[in-house]
Formats: C-alpha cells, sequence, structure tokens
C-alpha cells in the first residue's frame, strides 16, 4: 500500500508542474533548490537523531531519510506556496495564509503517520512538525524575494 | 579515525574561505544559484550512485542517516562549480573552454583520487574515477546551462537600485 501511495504522490507531483506558470520557472527553480538544500540538512539532522524514521522508502539501503518527501514532494510544496504568497495583503492575511497551509500539510502528515509505514513518529510531536514547516515556509517565501529583489 | 575527522574539518573550511573569496559580493545572488544548482545535482547522483554501488564512505558526517558523504556532495562540489562558474572563459576559444572542464573535473577526481588513497573518507576504483569524470561534466555543463538561463531571464543585475518594485507576477 505505501508503494502506492508513493506511486501516486509522484504522479500528482510531476502532472502538477503544468500548474507552474512558464513566465515563472525561473522563481519556481530558484525556490526548489533553496528548499532542498534548508530539507537536505534538516532531514539529516532529524533522521540521524532518530526523531522520526520512514520505514518505508526510496533509496532505503543509502539514507534513512525521505527522498520523496525532501527531495521532491516539500521543495514543489514551497514553489505553489511562495509564488501565490498573497504579497501586498495584510499581515494576518499573510499569516492566515501560511497557517492554513502548514496545517493542511501537518494534518496529511499525521494522517501518513497513523495508518501507513511511510513515516513514524519516535521522538517527536506533531506541533514541532508543524513548527519546523511554518518555519521553513516563512524563510522560503522571505530567500524568494530577497533573490528577485522584490522588496 | 581522527585523521579522517580532522581532513573533513579542513575541507568544510578551506570550502567556506573559498567561497568567501572567490564570490564578488554584487553577484552574490547569481552565484548561490550556482551553489544551491550543483548541490541539487550532486545529491541526485550522489545518492544514485552509492545505491548502485559506485561510491561508498567510511567516515562521514550524519553517519547514521545517509551513506553519501555529506561533505563533498553538500559542500566541496558545489564549492568547486562556484569556482568553475567564476572563471569560466567567456570570452575564450573552444580549447580554452575544454580546457577548462578538464581542470576542473581533474581537480575533484584529483580530490576523490587523494581521499581514498589516503583516507576512508570516500572509496572508489580506478575504473570509477573515468566514470566519474565524464559524470562531473555533466554535471558542470548542466549547472552552467541553468544559471545561464537563470540570468538570462531575471536580469537579476538589471534592478539594481530600482527597489521597491511592485510589479512582480
Amino acid at each position: 500500500m505505501e508503494v502506492t501511495f508513493l506511486y501516486a504522490i509522484w504522479s500528482i507531483t510531476i502532472f502538477s508542474l503544468v500548474l507552474i506558470p512558464k513566465k515563472r520557472l525561473n522563481e519556481a527553480s530558484v525556490i526548489f533548490v533553496f528548499q532542498q538544500l534548508i530539507t537536505w540538512s534538516l532531514g539529516l539532522i532529524v533522521a540521524e537523531l532518530n526523531w522520526i524514521e520512514y520505514p518505508v522508502r526510496e533509496f532505503a539501503s543509502v539514507n534513512r531519510t525521505s527522498f520523496t518527501f525532501e527531495f521532491w514532494v516539500y521543495p514543489l510544496i514551497s514553489v505553489f506556496y511562495v509564488l501565490h504568497y498573497p504579497v501586498h495583503k495584510s499581515i494576518w492575511k499573510r499569516i492566515f495564509y501560511t497557517s492554513i497551509i502548514t496545517t493542511v500539510l501537518i494534518i496529511s502528515e499525521i494522517l501518513f503517520e497513523k495508518f501507513t509505514d511511510l513515516i513514524e513518529y519516535i521522538h517527536w510531536e506533531w506541533y514541532v512538525s508543524w513548527i519546523s514547516v511554518y518555519a521553513t515556509l516563512y524563510i522560503a517565501q522571505r530567500f524568494h524575494r530577497w533573490f528577485f529583489k522584490f522588496e | 579515525m581522527n585523521f579522517d575527522y580532522f581532513i573533513i574539518a579542513m575541507i568544510w573550511i578551506v570550502s567556506i574561505i573559498t567561497l568567501l573569496i572567490v564570490v564578488p559580493r554584487s553577484r552574490i545572488r547569481e552565484y548561490m544559484a550556482v551553489f544551491f544548482f550543483f548541490q541539487s545535482l550532486t545529491r541526485i547522483f550522489g545518492i544514485v550512485l552509492t545505491a548502485f554501488g559506485a561510491l561508498s564512505s567510511e567516515v562521514r558526517l550524519f553517519e547514521r542517516a545517509t551513506k553519501i558523504s555529506f561533505t563533498s556532495e553538500f559542500m566541496f562540489y558545489p564549492t568547486m562549480a562556484v569556482v568553475f562558474h567564476r572563471w569560466y572563459p567567456d570570452q575564450g576559444g573552444k580549447l580554452r573552454v575544454v580546457l577548462h572542464y578538464v581542470v576542473f573535473t581533474g581537480v575533484i577526481i584529483l580530490y576523490m583520487y587523494l581521499l581514498a588513497t589516503f583516507t576512508r573518507i570516500m572509496r572508489v576504483d580506478a575504473q570509477q574515477l573515468i566514470r566519474f569524470f565524464f559524470n562531473f561534466v555533466f554535471e558542470f555543463w548542466t549547472c552552467r546551462r541553468y544559471v545561464l538561463w537563470l540570468m538570462g531571464t531575471t536580469k537579476l543585475q538589471a534592478y539594481h537600485g530600482v527597489g521597491g518594485s511592485e510589479e512582480w507576477k
């Protein structure tokens, strides 16, 4: 069942690429590789300290981290998050936007944790995930604004 | 053991100092793109090549979490890509460009060879080194295409001094 999920996740995310406007592929690529840098280091720390385990994963012989999530899915989610970020709205709307996306992500993570072997919390709580996702999304968004000199 | 970790620390220090010296402040974004994009390439190649057994690392950071050489893939190779990009012979002829590729890929191969011979940070055999040579030529080339495309699309330098650009859709 887990492998089916992985197939589904890869298919959906690959198809979702068409939703990125061609003109903004440059922005998307920068957000993507930047978020990869963050997930690479944080993912390794989390796996090294045995806080989270991914029993079913790709390249299981090489990594204890989740390749699908850290290399592909999360950077891609960050791309969509940043490209649709309501820059000119009030601060409360922006916080609301980030919170909603973070919450949806964490709810799906909890469901995966409970019902599949894709992820297991060892020494971990859902709110740590919530905070780290919120923080990394925010950092990616700030980096994007700085990189393309929108401010 | 201790010697290997000393070498790992040295690789980090030398790479960071190299980055600080080599990257011009006014073009920091461009070089960040080089660095991050190359990291992405080495990460995927590192994982795949390790999975197929072409590469292994005995002494490494994050020993439990990964079998790839984090120090090399995360820091050293991307730093080399930055240096590669910094002195790329734009105005040079074909021969200069080929030489540029050979020299930089050669440095990486030498690095791998030295680590494999004198430390336990990396394990590769001589035949694999030839494969890695072409692998890195490909990575350098891809990275260069990407950065040229990125700079062409965004005109990052042109925004200098304008600031407060409201229209960004």
